[in-house]
């Protein structure tokens, strides 16, 4: 029983039935200078907590929590992203997700904090590419400008008509995080926004 | 056949390329024009200038100006799939193929049978309508018809959408320059060099502004149009400026946000697939820098709007830029000395200046002096008292005018012409300004309103401020730029000051810019020469309109607007506005400062409502949600239905079956076997913390606080009005830990005005919430086999389900998979809703049908799910309440605590009204037919045969044909209904049909001691 699950666990794509790989590109382009895929089966944990408990919770999870807030720690594999004053969103290696919120849930200081499994409320979208600041710039509201949005750099804002995280990677490479249900429009919305680019939609990492 | 360019001049313009031809068509007919032509300017170039008729009167109109300032010269675009009304032919780029149409005429530009209008317009006074069409107040219905044909400019394209791509663009920048004349261009090259980020905006298809059209003169010892060129190259060269070109900035708001429109492809002749018509930009700048300009004003005088009479800058426009001479013969009419270059330009241009009447009386100036010296006849302290001609100008009556008395003081002058060149000064372009709140001065000097120039975050500068000397221009724009850039350096290390910035050296003549300010050119009979005196040309508002508002009894500049519709057209009043003020101050015996000035709104020029929705349509209009199981209701022939986001299975009709077929077999099914729904789309919410218990306490009306672990309960939040706001099941996961599911729909709104509250109301609560509705799927199982089909589900532990009570919870495994489980009813069978993580949603979902199928399992959708309910009477949220419904009104009374000492509705409750023993309760009704299903949203009376309008005593919130009863139920909220259980009610239908009868019962139709629930 538990292998039927799991075949179904590892075909499993926020993207629902949209047949991957997608290629579109102006005939004017030797290559789309937009890729796009899907992380699969990050783990994910919402944990809630406040000064106090920050330093103690980064060491549990082996990634400092940021001090500034819209801002990404990394360590091994592991990202912390803050997205206000008291909440941070922890994109941890696939499977991890179920150990470390036990870890942090039995801890000492289980009490004054929040960890919650979202793993599979989220999904995390990697889009990348020379032109890709100016595809988000089409339906994201902050400035994407190298000075001011940079590696490192994170904010939950909007794309278009969906609520995302969005996490600067390199230069010119991003991760929007949103809710699985707005997984399928977003991608509609990339590939409409990059028409003039031109895209590549992979089956997912 | 082409026809020839008869007014096309020789020059040697930059901006327009005499070796490419472009082929249009205007009206059906055939014309050619140069690359950098404007439609105006190839139109113009032909001898054509009549272009439209007018709005009310359909006087034939011609073009007027060279800009947005247009007008008149209002065009239909038409293409293979679309077309777009209402475009200024001034603005619009010729390319080959383009097709233009004129508008507001039928059925040609030239016999018109509404011009009628024109001949009766003695009729037609301001508040014409306002004042014909008021009674009897039945035969509006009559009189709109009528009146929406022949009133409106231009028709639209319904189905553009499909053909025409608009995309939206966000920026930011640290300084935005609006304009790229010779002030936004100098400050924009200040702000480059700074290393600030800048982007200049302009909304013509070339950067230069008035400089394009007069550049006779030196900066820093090189020829005006070379520093243009040199200066526009360095801005597209450098990384951090953003130059865009056709791109209008329509509306500024606050906290700097602007929005403005870039005109992408629309001037292609072959349009670039790959790129929008237009980018609506949706900029946020630190500072702004306002090089908008200044529009020149008409002067008011009988027959003004005759085509050929022409703002003198625009006709010195079309010279000098686009190579047009507008018409041979012509006159110029000036309170000023910058029609002087108009009138040495037509001269030089091989035009033959007939005069210059200039209404001042002794004007001294070296441009007067080197026009005397040519030879050009001046008429000073006269006035054109009328223009004549039928579609053109032909002449016009000259006489001497004593501009204090308002009189002509001679006998009149005829004199024939076919352009009329009229200058009346300057008017700031301030709508920008204004659209912020700015405040207007009026400046005697020059006789315009200029900005008061008192904000941080934006400054006005150059003929935009006021200031109209090219040396003075360059030199506060050198200054203002300068200390701009100083501010933002404060804010942003990045922003360097230290190049020492040099105000450039103007070598040109010094100008005069000082006009005789006449509003009106008054005559020896004003009853006659005030009704052609037009004022505003887009919206054919006259002289005698305004003087007819005074004389009713308007005062304030806003009425007048309204009343007589001046400055509320399409152009904004962009050269009407200030005319119509001097008109109007004169006639109220007030001056201009005393009258006041209406406030610009946006847009600027007209948005198109493509632009505005940008990519947000067809599929992409609204995002649609969809749960993990969804493609097993797909293959499984679902209906769906949207529920907010969320696209849910609605029924599951087999082979052939109708709604209410499948909707029965559903509702059956699940009261006598089992019934599957997927319940995915509820609201979930995690809270945690030591204080979580004290936080729903204050929350839901009804107690938390000692809720064991692994007990459910139903509560309902209510808003601080007391009325229902949402409800669900709140579960104990653990001491400081629970799970609460809210409604479908009002999850998002829920989660948001919790975090409200801890963040801003009970900070000292130990509270966090996280959302989780994604996390989980959920099935709900419900029905008498429910049981048995969990324990045979069940991987481990199957005895479990044997002692598991009506609100509790479980954690165990299906399949394998871990589970939460809660033993919760909507639908008043025995039921259990299965939560999984999300990944397994399908899996759990096809797991349980394929076990259920010995049990008679069946998926129902939210039809079913609503019947179910119904029968029982729970209620839904946003269906049996709408934000005006207390528990008492639902007779939930029961759930509302009277021994907390608070919660967010209990002040509310307590008030009187609240026990109004008339206010709207629920109760159910049973139809006397029991077949006869009552439409939702009815309304119910006591007596059918009453007068109309008829006493309402409620609506019908639900309404369905129940299966299991065999007889139609609705739940109704009805005036003090709850003290009327036992009478009948009628429900009067439309379309002539009975009234239905019904009888008000309980709204608990089944199962009403809830023993199947329990059992």
């Amino acid at each position: 029983m538990v292998d039927t699950i799991s075949r179904i666990v590892v075909g499993y794509s926020a993207f629902n039935d949209k047949k991957l790989p997608i290629l579109r590109k102006p005939e004017s382009l030797k290559a789309p200078l937009i890729e796009l895929s899907e992380i699969k089966h990050l783990g994910k944990l919402n944990v809630r907590c406040g000064k106090k408990n920050r330093d103690a919770l980064g060491k549990l999870i082996h990634c400092n929590l940021p001090i500034q807030i819209n801002q990404i720690n990394s360590k091994a594999g592991r990202f912390a992203i803050s997205l206000g004053p008291d909440e941070y969103l922890i994109l941890a290696e696939p499977g991890s997700e179920n150990q470390l919120e036990k870890t942090l849930n039995s801890s000492d200081i289980s009490e004054h904090i929040s960890v919650i499994n979202v793993s599979d409320a989220l999904c995390a979208i990697q889009v990348s590419g020379p032109k890709v600041r100016d595809l988000l710039s089409k339906g994201c509201s902050i400035d994407l400008h190298p000075d001011s949005f940079y590696k490192s750099k994170a904010a939950q804002c909007d794309l278009a008509l969906a609520n995302i995280v969005l996490v600067c990677l390199e230069e010119n490479e991003f991760i929007c995080v949103c809710r699985t249900s707005f997984a399928e429009y977003i991608l509609d919305w990339f590939i409409d926004a990059s028409y003039e680019y031109g895209i590549f939609v992979s089956d997912g990492i | 056949m082409n026809r020839t360019q008869s007014h096309r001049i020789s020059s040697n313009s930059a901006a327009i390329n005499r070796q490419k031809i472009v082929h249009f068509k205007f009206d059906q007919k055939k014309y050619t024009g140069y690359e950098g032509d404007t439609l105006a300017s190839a139109l113009l170039a032909h001898g054509v200038h009549l272009v439209g008729r007018s709005f009310k009167y359909h006087r034939p109109r011609g073009i007027f100006g060279s800009g947005s300032e247009e007008p008149n010269a209002l065009v239909r675009l038409i293409s293979d799939k679309s077309s777009e009304p209402n475009l200024r032919a001034t603005q619009i780029e010729i390319y080959d193929g383009l097709i233009a149409e004129s508008q507001n005429r039928f059925p040609s530009l030239k016999i018109d049978l509404l011009s009628i209008n024109n001949v009766l317009r003695r009729f037609f006074p301001a508040g014409f309508y306002y004042k014909t069409f008021m009674w009897p107040t039945s035969f509006w219905m009559f009189y709109e018809a009528l009146i929406r044909k022949a009133a409106g400019l231009g028709k639209v394209s319904k189905k553009c959408y499909e053909s025409e791509r608009y995309e939206h663009k966000y920026a930011h920048c640290d300084l935005l320059v609006v304009g790229g004349g010779a002030a936004g261009l100098q400050t924009a090259i200040i702000a480059a060099k700074s290393g600030a980020r800048v982007i200049i905006a302009d909304e013509q298809h070339r950067f230069g502004g008035w400089l394009l059209t007069d550049n006779n003169f030196n900066i820093n010892q090189i020829p005006a149009a070379s520093w243009t060129h040199a200066t526009v190259k360095n801005l597209q060269s450098a990384p951090n400026v953003t130059c865009l070109s056709r791109t209008t900035v329509s509306s500024m708001m606050d906290d700097n946000f602007i929005i403005m429109a870039e005109r992408v492809t629309e001037h292609l002749s072959k349009k670039d697939i790959l790129l929008p018509k237009q980018r609506l930009w949706k900029v946020r700048a630190s500072k702004i820098i306002l090089a908008t300009g200044a529009i020149e004003r008409p002067l008011v005088f009988s027959g003004n709007d005759l085509p050929g009479i022409m703002l003198s800058a625009a006709i010195r426009t079309y010279i000098n830029r686009y190579e047009v001479l507008s018409g041979r013969r012509a006159i110029i009419f000036t309170n000023n000395d910058d029609a002087y270059f108009t009138a040495l330009a037509i001269h030089n241009a091989g035009g033959f200046v007939r005069c210059i009447v200039d209404l001042r009386v002794n004007p001294k100036s070296r441009i007067i002096t080197t026009v005397r010296k040519i030879g050009i006849n001046i008429l000073t302290g006269h006035a054109v008292l009328a223009a004549h001609g039928l579609r053109h100008i032909a002449s016009v009556d000259i006489a001497k005018y004593d501009s204090g008395k308002q009189a002509p003081t001679s006998s009149i002058l005829h004199m024939d012409c076919n352009l009329l060149a009229m200058s009346g000064g300057l008017n700031p372009v301030v709508h920008l300004h204004s659209q912020r709140k700015g405040k207007l001065v009026w400046d005697e000097r020059t006789s315009c309103y200029r900005p008061d120039n008192k904000s941080d975050e934006w400054v006005s500068v150059g003929a935009a401020n006021g200031t109209f000397e090219i040396e003075r221009i360059f030199f506060e724009a050198t200054k203002i730029a300068s200390t701009t850039i100083m501010k933002l350096a404060k804010e942003n290390n990045k922003i360097k000051t230290k190049e020492p910035v040099t105000v450039p050296q103007i070598e040109k003549d010094k100008q005069n810019w000082t006009p005789l300010p006449t509003w009106l050119i008054q005559t020896g009979q004003p009853h006659v020469s005030d009704k052609t005196a037009f004022v505003d040309f887009q919206n054919d508002s006259t002289a005698a309109d305004i003087k007819l508002a005074v004389r009713e009894g308007y005062s304030s500049v806003e009425h007048v607007k309204r009343y007589t519709t001046t400055g509320m057209a399409t152009d904004q009043g962009k050269t009407s506005n200030i005319n119509a003020i001097g008109i109007l101050a004169s006639n109220l015996n007030k001056s201009i400062a005393e009258t006041g000035v209406t406030t610009f709104r946006p847009p600027y020029t007209p948005l198109n409502l493509g632009a505005i929705a940008g990519r947000n349509i067809g599929s992409l209009f609204d995002p649609v949600r969809k749960t993990r199981m969804h493609s097993w209701h797909q293959s499984n022939g679902a209906k769906f239905e949207h529920v907010g986001q969320w696209m849910r299975a609605w029924y599951y009709p087999r082979d052939g079956e109708s709604f209410q077929q499948a909707v029965d077999r559903e509702v059956y099914a699940t009261r006598h076997f089992a019934g599957l729904l997927d319940a995915s789309t509820l609201g979930k919410i995690e809270v945690k913390g030591p204080d979580s218990a004290e936080f729903l306490n204050r929350v839901y009306t009804n107690n938390f606080a000692n809720l064991p672990i692994g007990k459910a309960k139903y509560g309902l939040m209510l808003k601080e009005d007391g009325m229902v706001f949402d409800d669900g099941v709140t579960t104990r996961l653990a001491e400081d830990h629970f799970y609460m599911t809210t409604t479908s729909g009002g999850a998002a709104g829920v989660l948001a005005w919790l975090e409200e509250l801890l963040q801003t109301e009970w900070l000292d609560l130990r509270v966090f919430l996280t959302s989780v509705t994604e996390q989980w799927s959920v099935a709900s199982l419900s029905g008498p086999n429910s049981r048995s089909i969990l324990t045979a589900c069940m991987s481990e532990n199957k005895n479990i389900t044997d002692d598991f009570p009506f609100m509790t919870m479980k954690n165990s495994f299906i399949a394998g998979i871990p589970a939460r489980i809660f033993r919760i009813s909507f639908t008043g069978e025995m039921a259990f809703e299965i939560n999984v993580p999300a990944r397994y949603g399908a899996a759990l979902w096809s797991h349980l049908m394929k076990i259920g199928k010995e049990f008679n399992l069946t998926a129902y959708g939210t039809e079913a799910m609503h019947v179910l309910r119904a029968e029982k009477g729970f209620i839904i949220v946003g269906q049996e309440t709408d934000g005006t419904v207390t528990p008492y009104d639902l007779d939930m009374g029961w759930i509302v605590s009277n021994k907390k000492s608070d919660f967010i509705g209990k002040r509310a409750l307590e008030r009187k009204s609240m026990n109004e023993p008339q206010r709207k309760q629920l109760v159910g009704l049973l139809t006397a037919d029991p077949s006869k299903v009552i439409p939702e949203g009815a309304h119910a009376v006591l007596d059918p045969n009453q007068e109309m309008p008829m006493e309402m005593l409620g609506h019908i919130s639900s309404s369905y044909y129940s299966p299991n009863l065999k007889h139609s139920i609705a739940l109704a909220l009805l005036k003090g209904g709850l003290n009327r259980k036992g009478q009948t009610v009628y429900i009067p239908m439309l379309d002539g049909q009975q009234p239905i009868e019904a009888k008000i019962v309980d709204p608990v139709f089944f199962d009403k001691k809830g023993e199947r629930l329990r059992g």
